[in-house]
């Protein structure tokens, strides 16, 4: 009887030093979710330099801006963008993350990991360039802030704003230059950490509202 | 050039050392023990030719300086069944056998001596040949040996054992004597186990829940080490493995020895392995790196036996870089391509997404004789399961898991053992918690879950027949608290909430066992065989609502799930003689409130992550059924065949529509010619034919085509320098062939594996 009085002491050791109920949880602010979201258009003046513009703030600028929330990331109903044809428009995104901070400049500190593309703009009627810097100043294209510039009149149409995810490698085999409307983006492997949509439309001169 | 090179001078100087060593100087040492009760036998009779040995008090015989060759053994002992046996040495030999007591009833005076007769358990145990072919495999690549087991795989790394149709928590996992706890409801969680930490890998086919707990609903695998050779200070052995695929490279090293009363065994192994390819194409980040520990202590005193048993098992392996989606856009335009998008090059490297686990295991026990037959065993245990997934993450470093979770479990069970009864105690505790840090909302909750549970079991012998029945009953406690989103209840500007889940659970139910061996003749025998097993819904089947990152799956549990409850009937039929074994396992295995996830293509989750495909565990009756046939044959000394075929049918009961994920029917043959018992080559074949049971429109793409796959091996046994060496050299995958496999959750994205060539060295001292 006396292994089983040493073997019960030893059983009853080990019980102790280990616990026994699990943790109260804590509460995780889910950092890699964007809570919300919103693009801004801000016109802007093009100027032709050479084989590039450059694009300059201008006094009393024309702005759109469309928001979105909820678990689907929806804009409000009937909500739409109209965009001028022959104007220039600047479009920065603007993400929160749970915490309602600005969350958007991850995306461009993580430029080789991300890429927006936009498709649902009718063939030829806009012409876009990326111009996203990071912290320390390096230009990088991401999409987070870029320029629209509207060429032709269309019908309304949805324009969709996919923030892909890329996987490490990924980027280097997208040109910014051509691949922003790339209907095929699934192929550059990754997930969508945005997928927006909402209802755009490029207008000759006055809209009527 | 050089490594082919080096390999072809090494195969000639074996052929060469071979001839050269044919002189008598082999040790081999024999174990005999109890089969019941595992004891050791003393003054046991050992005949081998004309000559006689006996047991020592440790039952122990060795002999030495015997010369190459096959020997025929006959074991006596008072009270116990003679063993006749043959040993083919090459090498310095240890071997256990299990002789089984003389049981002699009042009307009877047969004695039953098959140990197959003795339960009527539908048992498999792979060859010491197949343990060691597979080296190199994980665990549930190694079972498939057996037929009626086939793999779930997460890509080229992660494989979870499937058995008649089951797997997960369904099949039972016992390391050493002790359940295996882990976490195993993830399809993309492997088993933590090293198989070269056991030397007995046994399939239970039976839904043996009275004797392993609760969840056998589909059976058991069961992990035991051999008998530690205590006759030396020192022995053992070192094994490696090099794989072409993948680059691998992996040693085991084990040590063991005896002093005394004191008998030890040290165990390690270290693996790693890069980027695996398929016939076509490189599969990005598919590296693997594995290190493990264990140690087998054991001291006997009298009646009084100790154990001590401590294992590590660590990994890091990467998950398959074209996986990674977010979307049913991006499912669909990776099925479309047939292929990954990318191009990937051949890398030890691992990244995100990748998972790192780490498995500890204590054991001790302690068991006492009371009297020839009868004793008394306590075993405790503590197993902390640690698993970190990581993905590709914005905001923080990709170093920071997306899930860091840690299992504890501890476990005591008492059993008293008779010839004929085991009656048993046992209970755990079990602790889960979220390690919080990771900036995402754990899809498991924290939990406690506790059991305690009642069982007994009895077996009756009628002159040759054997019956046994056995009642369980389990109670189970299970308490959660966790953090979850409140999508019912959106805030006015659609954003979501958490709130904190808390929630108590009480689960208890009664299992089963009934089962019969009949022999017909020395050559025939039928078992049949009733299962009773109830599983209660786990942690994730009740509770998770959120993102699985490491399959990318959004999956919904359903807090109102109820146990579900299988009875599995199976029954074996058995055929042996000197040229030809048989064996067939009919089953039929109807499960009330059958848990499982479905795939639905047409619903996703969005979420502010992104829109996921949606997994919802779902609940309904099911009825598998199906059967496995087993043949082997050798023809003469020289020629031998065997050929695996398995069958399964799984369809929810009341609509008869087929149930997702079950493997369709598979044919394995080998043939094999054998050189003067020292060598064999063997061509393999392995046939899976197209799922065609499967529902059209539930998945998001029909299952794949069938395919075969040949392979060949070749293996030779010589003596160097008094100690046995064992080289192998085979192909899998011989022709190259490209394929998919409907039990492979990656098969959207690539395809298998492709050729391996492997060469294994077993270097025994």
């Amino acid at each position: 009887m006396k292994n089983t009085f040493y073997f019960t002491i030893a059983l009853l050791f080990v019980f102790n030093i280990t616990s026994c109920t699990k943790d109260d949880p804590t509460p995780e602010l889910d950092q890699e979710e964007v809570g919300g979201a919103k693009i801004t258009f801000t016109e802007v003046e093009r100027e032709a330099h050479d084989d590039h513009y450059h694009y300059k703030d201008i006094d009393d600028p024309e702005t759109e801006t469309i928001e979105f929330s909820g678990t689907q990331m929806l804009p409000p109903v009937g909500a739409h963008v109209h965009l001028d044809k022959g104007k220039t428009y600047r479009f920065q995104l603007v993400a929160t993350d749970f915490a309602a901070r600005e969350t958007q400049q991850t995306f461009v500190e993580k430029a080789d990991n991300h890429f927006v593309f936009i498709l649902g703009i009718p063939e030829g009627a806009a012409e876009i360039v990326y111009k996203d810097k990071k912290e320390d100043g390096t230009s990088v294209s991401v999409g987070v802030t870029g320029y629209l510039t509207v060429t032709k009149e269309t019908e309304s149409f949805t324009l969709r704003y996919i923030m892909r995810h890329l996987n490490n490698g990924v980027k280097a085999n997208i040109d910014p230059a051509t691949d922003w409307s790339n209907t095929d983006f699934t192929k550059f492997t990754g997930s969508n950490d945005l997928d927006l949509k909402f209802e755009a439309h490029f207008v000759d001169g006055d809209h009527g509202h | 050039m050089k490594k082919p090179g080096a390999i072809l001078l090494f195969l000639l100087l074996s052929i060469w050392s071979w001839g050269q060593s044919r002189s008598c100087n082999i040790a081999f040492s024999c174990h005999i023990v109890d089969e019941e009760k595992g004891i050791r036998l003393e003054n046991a009779r050992i005949e081998i030719g004309s000559s006689t040995w006996f047991s020592n008090h440790r039952g122990i015989v060795t002999i030495s300086n015997l010369c190459r060759g096959t020997y025929r053994i006959l074991v006596t002992h008072s009270g116990y069944s003679t063993m006749e046996t043959e040993v083919n040495l090459i090498q310095d030999t240890t071997i256990t056998l299990k002789v089984l007591p003389v049981l002699r009833h009042i009307d009877s005076v047969e004695v039953v001596g098959n140990s197959q007769l003795r339960h009527s358990s539908s048992t498999h145990l792979l060859t010491a040949q197949q343990r060691l072919e597979s080296q190199g495999k994980n665990l549930a690549e190694v079972l498939t040996d057996i037929a009626g087991v086939s793999i779930l795989k997460t890509g080229s790394n992660i494989a979870k054992p499937v058995l008649n149709g089951l797997y997960g928590t369904r099949v039972l996992l016992v390391n050493h004597q002790i359940r295996h706890e882990s976490q195993q409801w993830g399809l993309d969680h492997a088993p933590e186990i090293d198989p070269f930490s056991g030397d007995e890998i046994t399939v239970i086919k039976n839904a043996d829940a009275v004797r392993y707990g609760p969840d056998a609903l589909a059976g058991v695998v069961s992990i035991n080490p051999s008998s530690i050779n205590s006759e030396k200070l020192l022995s053992g052995n070192i094994n490696m493995v090099g794989q072409s695929n993948g680059k691998s490279l992996l040693v085991n090293t084990r040590l063991e020895g005896g002093i005394g009363k004191f008998a030890y065994r040290l165990g390690a192994t270290k693996k790693q392995g890069g980027n695996t390819k398929s016939a076509l194409y490189y599969l990005g980040n598919t590296g693997v790196e594995e290190l493990n520990f264990n140690t087998l202590l054991q001291y006997q005193s009298g009646k009084n036996q100790w154990e001590m048993y401590l294992s590590h098992f660590g990994t890091e392996l990467g998950v398959f870089a074209g996986s990674h989606i977010g979307s049913k856009e991006d499912i669909l335009a990776r099925i479309a391509h047939g292929r990954p998008f990318e191009e990937y090059d051949f890398s030890y490297r691992i990244e995100s997404p990748r998972q790192k686990t780490t498995h500890d295991l204590a054991k001790i026990s302690w068991k006492q004789t009371w009297k020839p037959g009868v004793d008394i065993e306590a075993t405790y245990s503590l197993q902390q399961n640690h698993r970190k997934e990581y993905d590709l993450r914005r905001v923080q470093s990709d170093d920071v898991p997306m899930a860091d979770m840690v299992l504890t479990t501890q476990a005591l069970e008492v059993l008293w053992n008779t010839q004929q009864t085991t009656v048993g105690l046992a209970g755990s505790l079990q602790v889960n918690n979220n390690t919080p840090g990771t900036g995402t909302t754990p899809i498991i909750p924290n939990f406690d879950n506790h059991t305690i549970a009642l069982f007994g079991l009895q077996k009756y012998f009628f002159a040759t027949k054997v019956l046994e029945v056995g009642l369980r009953y389990d109670y189970k406690y299970f308490d959660v608290a966790g953090y979850r989103y409140d999508y019912a209840h959106p805030n006015a500007d659609g954003s979501v909430q958490q709130y904190l889940l808390e929630g108590q659970k009480h689960f208890h139910n009664l299992s089963g066992i009934a089962g019969l061996t009949v022999p017909f003749s020395t050559n025939w025998y039928w078992k049949s065989n009733f299962g009773l097993a109830w599983r209660a819904p786990s942690a994730n089947e009740l509770y998770s609502d959120g993102l699985h990152h490491g399959t990318a799956t959004y999956e919904v549990g359903d807090p109102n799930l109820k146990s579900e409850k299988g009875l599995k009937w199976i029954n074996t039929l058995n055929f042996g003689n000197t040229w030809l074994k048989a064996n067939a396992d009919i089953y039929v295995q109807p499960i009330r409130d059958y848990i499982y996830a479905q795939p639905n293509p047409d619903s996703v989750r969005q979420t502010i992550r992104g829109t996921f495909p949606l997994f919802q565990y779902k609940q309904a009756d099911a009825f598998l059924s199906g059967a496995d046939l087993q043949v082997s044959m050798s023809w003469n000394k020289n020629w031998g065949y065997q050929v695996n075929y398995s069958t399964v049918r799984g369809v929810h009961s009341t609509d008869r529509t087929y149930l997702p994920y079950m493997p369709s029917d598979r044919v394995q043959q080998s043939l094999q010619y054998r050189f003067n018992g020292k060598a064999y080559v063997k061509v393999n074949h392995l046939f899976v034919a197209k799922q065609d049971r499967y529902e059209e429109g539930s998945d998001y793409v029909s299952p794949p085509p069938s395919y075969h796959l040949l392979g060949v091996l070749g293996s030779y046994g010589f003596t160097l320098q008094r100690h046995g060496l064992i080289c192998q050299l085979g192909v899998e995958n011989l022709l190259n062939t490209p394929y998919k496999d409907y039990m492979d959750r990656f098969r959207y994205y690539a395809h298998a594996p492709g050729r391996n060539i492997s060469f294994k060295i077993n270097y025994s001292f």
